[in-house]
């Protein structure tokens, strides 16, 4: 490649740089109001793919390895897990258990916050901040872990465990 | 609600839950996954039993999730058909799970594994999550679970079996589209998603063309998923080139889980008085049955590799199946003969995929031709592979004999004779291509040129879950025979409307 | 001669065919925006009576015996697991269109009374009795049982959540797909 070619890719690598510095915490600032506001359109699988869309403006932006620093592929079987337990382990099996088995699988009311605030108001929060936050968590790390394994280079398997 | 009612959400919830464990506790140490998963499988089996006992003494369990009542949320029904094919599907993954510890490790990739075993688990919630379900859209989605983890398992052999999994993964995904849009007409024209609100809403909507045309959009789709004649194409590959416990459990649990779907969505949503309405129905399922068992058949003859063979004649007993439930309506026996073949061609088939993949295990032996005098070296696997062939052919009295009996009495109570000719022939083929088997594992010796085989027996864990199905391919023969099982099929055919057994 | 691919011809033609069917198929699904259609509003029930002397009846707000008796023919019983009719199960509710019977729920935290029937008589003399479906409760009440302003939420994540839960699954079943067949390194 000529110099002048070398030197406008670097001077578009520092423009994207830029302006992906700027713009990725306010994306996940909106990808959370997103995901955990209720007014609105919105939801946990929403939320979770612009929270994902952030990372790959990273990954876009910065290369692979930086990508990879941030947000480390052992993590993400963490919170892939991590989503789908607060959804169907705490969401569901402690209605369960703190109802002494009488109330069903996935009925918010059970849960003894419902003492406290009531139980519209229980559903309310339950559904608002750990189902839909659960669903998002999964749906981010899914689509995180997808795109690395898409873009991983071949190199990177010859020089070991050199990054973690 | 009795803690016993919880039981069929706690099958489906707790196994979720223990995917995710194997993801995480796989990850921290490899050797644990297997254990987590034989564990959380047999846990679901012994409660399965005890939903067995439940329903058949105090009545059906009906379940609103999340406290909410049908329509406005979703239902679980459990009555005697969920019941009875639940314990069938998780019996033989209990049996899948202990064989595949050895037989894992030696084909898959060592760094495939825990993901391999989470999969495996997420396919076992997919198909018991199907059973028990009272609601359509609920049965959509766990069908799409089970079927995405059975493409990825598949595909994990590598080489020949990418393609054979993609191949399925197209078919599979229209035939679930195909479904869906079958929900959509159907929900458009009455507003619920629940199997019993729905039940009592269409009669007054038969003429409707949307309910016509929904009809045979759920029939295709459930179809192509059960691998009925014409839409099998992708079976054959998809069992050859699959790792072994995956054609095991595939076969076996997931076949019959399709199969279950299929039933549940003509007999008890669309009741019986519908079918018998548009007459044709029943005799064009009868005849592609027919067709299917004849062609079935006749393409295993002309197989040279085991595992292919075998494919063959799943598709030609999931025409015994079909045939038994397009006789159904014009019999008293009802839906028995179909039931029958259920668990039967469950027991048999297993066992048959469990003894040719123990040949692989051992020696690589993927062709008939190379098993020349095989039972001298390996006597246990080809034991049970002769008992499961005898019981396939239809021996007195293993559990083949069985249903063959009882669908010869159907066809005779119908009226409709040539299906006795249709079953003959079939078993006649039957006999050519597995005798053909049988003899060169134990009468040919081989000749001067030919490579001698020396390898010991397969190893204990996978040997021993063949010959347990291979002795129960007899004893529940002679149990159907005595007649036990009974009051369960007049309890299944009376929910659904069919007639009584004959004593 | 071009050959004449046999493929994409088959292709083409199934498709022009599953065409013509929807076509022929869509003069009996009601119209999207209805607000009167079985998945917005109501779904007709096979029942058509004379309005002799039972409009007085349900003004009192008793259910005549002769449409419980036609509602029970249907299947709406309790042996199949549905609200009958019975004494102080239901109460009736005039709206100026028709009757509103609302049954008591019976769910655990919730047993209140809920729309389930409505009763119109039309201009021939007759009563048309019709069952409200899925998204009247949904709508009206997504505020007071749920604190969740939104119907599609409450929906999804409460009413139906169960689906969303399987939903969730297999978004997780894919990932895990993609690491077992094109991770490329040895630890997770």
């Amino acid at each position: 490649m000529s110099l002048s070619t070398e030197k406008r890719i670097q001077e578009r690598d520092v423009v994207i740089q830029t302006i992906a510095k700027l713009m990725i915490p306010f994306i996940q600032l909106f990808g959370l109001y997103v995901m955990i506001g209720t007014e609105g359109a919105g939801g946990g699988f929403q939320g979770g793919t612009v929270l994902a869309a952030s990372f790959i403006l990273l990954v876009v932006a910065f290369g692979i390895d930086k990508g990879r620093m941030k947000m480390p592929e052992g993590w993400n079987a963490v919170f892939k897990s991590l989503g789908l337990y607060l959804y169907a382990g705490v969401g569901g099996l402690l209605c369960i258990i703190f109802s002494l088995g009488k109330a069903e699988y996935l009925n918010y009311c059970a849960i003894p916050l419902a003492k406290i605030i009531g139980g519209p108001a229980t559903r309310g929060f339950w559904v608002g901040n750990i189902v839909e936050v659960g669903i998002g968590v999964t749906v981010m790390a899914a689509f995180v872990s997808i795109f690395y394994d898409l873009v991983r280079k071949e190199e990177s398997v010859e020089e070991g465990g050199a990054e973690e | 609600m009795l803690p016993i009612e919880q039981f069929p959400v706690l099958v489906v919830a707790i196994s979720l839950l223990s995917a995710l464990t194997i993801l995480l506790a796989g990850w921290l140490n490899k050797k644990s996954c297997f254990y987590i998963s034989l564990a959380t499988i047999t846990f679901q089996f012994i409660l399965s039993i005890f939903i067995l006992r439940h329903v058949l003494t105090v009545g059906t369990i009906h379940y609103w999730l999340g406290g909410w009542r049908p329509p406005w949320g979703i239902e679980y029904v459990v009555d005697a058909l969920n019941a009875y094919v639940l314990i069938i599907i998780l019996f033989l993954s209990l049996l899948a799970a202990i064989y595949s510890k050895r037989s894992v490790e030696h084909e898959i990739d060592e760094k495939k594994l825990v993901t391999f075993y989470t999969l495996f688990q997420l396919l076992v919630t997919g198909i018991a999550g199907v059973v028990v379900t009272g609601d359509l859209f609920n049965m959509y989605v766990l069908l799409e679970v089970c079927s995405l983890a059975a493409y990825a398992l598949i595909a994990a052999a590598g080489g020949r079996a990418l393609k054979a999994s993609y191949n399925y993964l197209v078919m599979g995904a229209i035939g679930v589209c195909f479904y869906l849009l079958g929900i959509g007409f159907l929900y458009s024209v009455t507003g619920t998603l629940n199997m019993g609100d729905m039940r009592l809403l269409l009669p007054a909507l038969y003429g409707n063309k949307a309910v016509q045309v929904a009809f045979v959009f759920i029939l295709i789709g459930l179809s192509i998923k059960c691998a009925i004649f014409p839409l099998h194409t992708w079976q054959p590959d998809a069992y050859t080139y699959a790792p072994s416990v995956i054609t095991v459990i595939i076969s076996t649990a997931m076949a019959k889980a399709s199969i279950y779907a299929l039933i549940r969505v003509i007999f008890s949503v669309f009741t019986v008085d519908f079918i018998t309405l548009f007459a044709p129905i029943a005799d064009i399922i009868s005849w592609v049955a027919a067709i299917a068992m004849i062609f079935g058949s006749i393409l295993a003859i002309a197989q040279f590799n085991l595992k292919r063979m075998l494919a063959y004649s799943s598709i030609a007993n999931i025409g015994y199946i079909m045939l038994g439930v397009g006789l159904s309506t014009s019999t008293t026996l009802g839906l028995t003969p179909a039931l029958m073949h259920i668990l039967n061609h469950a027991l048999m088939k297993g066992c048959l995929f469990m003894a040719a993949c123990g040949f692989i295990y051992k020696a690589d032996l993927r062709d008939i031709r190379d098993l020349v005098g095989l039972a001298r070296r390996m006597p246990y696997t080809c034991f049970a592979f002769l008992l499961a062939a005898l019981s396939m052919i239809g021996f007195p009295p293993s559990v083949g004999f069985v249903t063959k009996l009882y669908l010869i009495f159907a066809a005779l109570d119908a009226g409709k004779y040539i299906f006795i000719a249709v079953i003959f022939f079939s078993t006649l083929l039957m006999i050519v291509y597995f005798w053909h088997v049988i003899e060169i594992m134990y009468i040919r010796v081989e000749e001067k040129g030919e490579k001698e085989i020396k390898v010991a027996d397969a190893p204990m864990s996978m040997v021993i879950p063949g010959l347990v199905l291979a002795v129960l391919c007899f004893i529940v023969g002679i149990i159907w025979l005595i007649g036990t099982p009974m009051p369960l099929m007049d309890a299944i055919n009376s929910g659904l409307g069919l007639g009584v057994a004959v004593p | 001669m071009k050959k004449l691919h046999l493929l994409p011809t088959v292709a083409l033609i199934s498709v022009i065919l599953l065409g013509a069917m929807f076509v022929w198929v869509v003069e009996d699904i009601p119209a999207f925006g209805d607000p009167n259609s079985p998945p917005n509003r109501y779904v007709p029930l096979p029942i058509s009576i004379d309005a002799e002397g039972l409009a007085g009846s349900l003004d009192a707000g008793v259910v005549p015996a002769e449409l419980k008796t036609k509602i029970a023919e249907i299947g709406y019983t309790r042996e199949n697991h549905f609200p009958s009719l019975e004494e102080g199960n239901y109460k009736i509710d005039k709206t100026e269109e028709g009757w509103d019977v609302l049954i008591m729920k019976e769910e655990k935290y919730y047993p209140g009374p809920e729309k389930w029937y409505f009763i119109k008589e039309d201009s021939g003399g007759k009563l048309k009795v019709y069952r409200y479906s899925i998204p009247v409760r949904w709508q009206d009440k997504t505020e007071e049982e749920t604190e969740l302003p939104n119907m599609v939420t409450s929906g999804l994540a409460d009413y139906r959540s169960y689906d969303t839960m399987y939903e969730e699954a297999v978004i997780f079943t894919a990932a895990i797909s993609v690491i077992m067949l094109l991770r490329r390194r040895e630890k997770l």
